[in-house]
């Protein structure tokens, strides 16, 4: 089965002054299409948020034959930021996507392999505006050394963060990556 | 369509510790580098004699619709295509 539709749903976030999340984190699906991501912003005077949305999926056992896993995950990115400031300060909105594999033995966490693929990186301080709009079509892989008989868990995830401080000022980091079912391949 | 039907189940420790205590580090992490750099380019600022009355109140109207008109719509449908 090379070829798998995640099946377990993760978000947090973590938040410190004036923030807010539009809309859900709650990863959702459609179909095989499955989707990471959300809508983050931190207000004037002062704020910093940042969010974690995945779909995992326990790949399985690995054969005693495998020395390695290998994993990929392809599909489409919505992206938007915005970081603003006038007369000082500092805001800055970042977004990235992430797969990432954990190896359990006998039940229990041993280690884990996170690649991360930048998506989004905008700051603005003293006066000056960006605005990023942008869509792509990335694939992301991930390739991590095996044990036979261990038992591995990927995740693929969305890591957003936007951080201001300043009146006025601004951060926002807004991602969504629609991605079809993700590919997995002992070797 | 493919699916995790027949997948066996496996039942592994619960990770989701360790990727909470990564997202409050990356904030506590990320609340330093905002201090830095906010103090310091809010010296800059009032070195220069920047102050917020200069803002032109048309332009940051514009700003604000600008950003308003970005982020306070509805996430599209899904689709990777």
């Amino acid at each position: 089965m090379p070829y798998v539709v995640p099946n377990i749903p993760y978000s947090f976030g973590s938040r410190a002054g004036a923030t807010s999340v539009n809309g859900t984190l709650n990863p959702e699906q459609d179909g095989p299409i499955s989707r990471v991501g959300g809508s983050i912003w931190a207000y004037p005077p002062l704020g910093t948020i940042t969010v974690t949305t995945s779909w995992g999926f326990v790949v399985g056992q690995a054969p005693s034959t495998a020395s390695a896993l290998i994993v990929a995950a392809r599909g489409r990115t919505t992206e938007n930021g915005a970081a603003y400031n006038w007369g000082g300060g500092y805001s800055a909105a970042n977004s990235s996507i992430a797969l990432t594999a954990e190896e359990f033995v006998n039940g229990k966490f041993t280690r884990s392999t996170t690649t991360s693929l930048p998506i989004m990186h905008i700051w603005t301080a003293v006066i000056g505006a960006q605005f990023h709009a942008h869509e792509a079509w990335p694939t992301h892989t991930l390739l991590m050394g095996v044990g036979g008989g261990a038992v591995y868990r990927c995740w693929v995830t969305a890591n957003q963060w936007a951080m201001c401080q300043g009146i006025p000022a601004y951060a926002a980091s807004r991602l969504f990556f629609d991605f079809y079912p993700v590919f997995y391949s002992w070797i | 369509m493919p699916t995790n039907e027949g997948t066996p189940e496996w039942d592994l420790e619960d990770t989701t510790a360790i990727w909470e205590r990564n997202v409050e580090e990356r904030r506590r992490k990320l609340e330093a580098e905002l201090e830095v750099n906010a103090r310091l380019n809010t010296g800059l600022a009032q070195a220069a004699g920047l102050t917020r009355s200069k803002l032109p109140p048309k332009l940051a109207r514009e700003m604000e619709q600008i950003i308003e008109r970005t982020f306070n719509v509805d996430p599209p449908p899904i689709s990777a295509d």
